[in-house]
């Protein structure tokens, strides 16, 4: 286990750059009290092709921001987030999500969830090519024979693996994921967890992914960043260094190193959450 | 989606098999009594009313306030079928054959095409308002002021420009039907959510797309159930024209519930009534199953 301060994090062995935020400020807009939030303050963070980096820290730190920014839904305010050395300007096919509340269309059927990023951006395949690439992606989250199923038909957990099947059938370059188990019951997160970790890892896929849970950070994560509370930013960036596949097969919570990693998390984020709620007192 | 055993799986225990005959008689009434009971309740129900009804009248005995539901039921007949009016006297008694139907006629006449100039431009106004910051704007103080407006207030006015004509029952009608369904069609477009447009520019929707795609079926069944209140609003509207133009003859069912029960007929009155009841009655259950059909998921998140 290595700890390492913000950008100084050591580099060697990890693939190049594809998202770089240096000395990003970012915040939104309150409509209704008209006035402006810095929601992350000074962020630095790199993520390197291939890298699962989860983000943790106190509900309303502002990681949601983060990954705003990076999809391209929010511009910097201050300093820069840049994909593959361009800064970020828009959303862009090569960074796709998953959202905390599904976002799933609740008047499309699983299957014409996950053929809309299709429908908005030409992907240069046949209608044949597409046609099996959404029903492989189905498949691969488990959800086939429920193709022609209503969201609200359906679970939780399956509408969150409708999310995952429209944000990975595209099979995007990065795939950014806000606190995509947050609403699921304890069991189900744990299958959609080894699912996911499955997916990433048969795909490749480079993720940043959001949680406010120190186990799913370790299961999850190769790197894990902890946000202080708002305005968020960086205070740690930690190194998980157990193998993979981590969920497949016996309790990642029996790991030598497992238990002083979330030790020291927990005395990380504890700190954060109730410096939070001091500062709302 | 509930977990509980349907009662057909119950009955495929082991201990119900050793009793066949006996069972299966029993479980057979179970299950038409099951599916039949709400209609069969209804006409119990129904029927005591009218039995009271009936009762009451004949004690309280004044027919031109309240006729028998006999008497009722005659005059509804002859004024929807024919067949057998009492009177020869066509110019002092409104109890003609045919009589509820024409009347009848003329009111959705007017309400019909009220309600569908109220739909077609009572749904673009609500989406230009919920689309555009300057439409908004511009509109909401005349939208809001007319649509808390007790808009009946606005009849002598109205008479002034449109006198006592079809005219003015058409301005009325759409007067009090076509806000509902500016405001629920704003409301849809205004509380879609952000996450689903998130979803839409994440994967590359554009403007227009975002529109099409998200914000139209988001708000579509918004716009049904404006359609819903515009239904039983214009009713509302359309007979309160009637009672106040005065025409000289068939001027609608809310003119004829008017002009029965100043000539104290109350059979006709109570008929003409009745009529109006089954109409509203029919739209508004019409458009509750077309509620469910058009947005189910909507259904299943209310429960």
């Amino acid at each position: 286990m290595t700890l390492s301060n913000g950008v100084t994090t050591n580099t060697a062995g990890r693939g190049t750059p594809l998202v770089v935020a240096e000395n990003l400020t970012v915040g939104y807009e309150l409509e209704r009290e008209r006035k402006l939030l810095t929601a992350l303050t000074n962020i630095n963070l790199t993520v390197h092709e291939g890298e699962f980096v989860v983000l943790v820290g106190p509900s309303g730190c502002g990681k949601t921001t983060f990954i705003n920014a990076v999809a391209g839904l929010l511009q910097p305010w201050e300093g820069t987030v840049t994909y593959q050395g361009k800064p970020i300007k828009g959303t862009s096919r090569d960074r796709s999500m998953v959202f905390q509340d599904y976002a799933v269309m609740p008047w499309r059927t699983v299957e014409q969830n996950v053929r809309m990023p299709f429908e908005f951006r030409d992907s240069g395949l046949s209608n044949s090519q597409i046609d099996e690439r959404i029903q492989t992606m189905i498949s691969d989250v488990g959800l086939q024979g429920f193709e022609h199923s209503y969201p609200h038909e359906l679970s939780g957990g399956m509408r969150q693996r409708v999310g995952i099947a429209r944000a990975m059938v595209t099979q995007p370059k990065l795939l950014l994921a806000d606190e995509p188990f947050g609403a699921l019951d304890a069991m189900t997160r744990e299958v959609l967890q080894a699912q996911l970790e499955k997916l990433v890892m048969n795909a490749g896929q480079t993720v940043v992914f959001i949680t406010h849970s120190i186990d799913e950070a370790i299961s999850l994560g190769d790197r894990i960043a902890v946000i202080s509370h708002r305005p968020g930013t960086v205070r740690e960036i930690i190194d998980v260094n157990i193998e993979r596949p981590r969920l497949a097969e016996g309790e990642i919570t029996r790991h030598p190193e497992y238990g002083a990693l979330r030790e020291h998390l927990w005395g990380l984020v504890k700190d954060e959450a109730l410096g939070a709620r001091g500062a709302v007192a | 989606m509930t977990d509980q055993a349907t009662p057909e799986k119950v009955t495929e225990g082991a201990a119900i098999a050793s009793q066949p005959r006996l069972r299966d008689a029993e479980w057979n009434w179970q299950r038409i009594w099951r599916r039949a009971r709400y209609p069969v309740i209804t006409i119990i129900n129904l029927s005591i009313f009218a039995a009271l009804w009936q009762w009451g009248a004949t004690v309280y005995d004044n027919a031109n306030f309240i006729p028998t539901f006999s008497s009722m039921a005659h005059a509804f007949k002859i004024g929807w079928i024919g067949g057998g009016a009492d009177s020869t006297n066509e110019t002092f008694d409104l109890l003609q054959d045919f009589v509820i139907v024409k009347n009848f006629w003329v009111t959705i006449q007017v309400y019909g095409i009220g309600l569908i100039v109220s739909i077609l431009v009572g749904i673009p106004i609500g989406l230009i308002m919920g689309g555009s910051k300057w439409a908004d704007a511009i509109l909401s103080p005349y939208v809001w002021t007319f649509s808390s407006l007790p808009r009946i207030a606005l009849f002598p006015v109205l008479v002034l420009f449109l006198g006592l004509g079809n005219e003015i029952k058409y301005a009325l009608v759409i007067l009090t039907a076509i806000f509902p369904v500016i405001i629920n069609t704003w409301a849809g477009v205004k509380t879609t959510e952000q996450s689903l447009i998130n979803a839409a520019r994440v994967f590359g929707a554009n403007r227009r797309q975002i529109y099409q795609k998200v914000v139209l079926p988001y708000t579509l069944p918004f716009v049904v159930s404006g359609i819903q209140l515009a239904l039983s609003r214009g009713l509302v509207g359309v007979v309160i024209a009637e009672f106040l133009t005065g025409a000289s003859k068939d001027g609608g069912l809310g003119w004829l519930i008017f002009r029965a029960a100043r000539g104290f007929n109350g059979a006709l009155t109570y008929a003409a009534l009745m009529s109006l009841a089954v109409l509203a009655l029919v739209l508004v259950q019409g458009t509750r199953s077309m509620e469910a059909k058009i947005a189910p998921w909507r259904q299943v998140s209310k429960t």
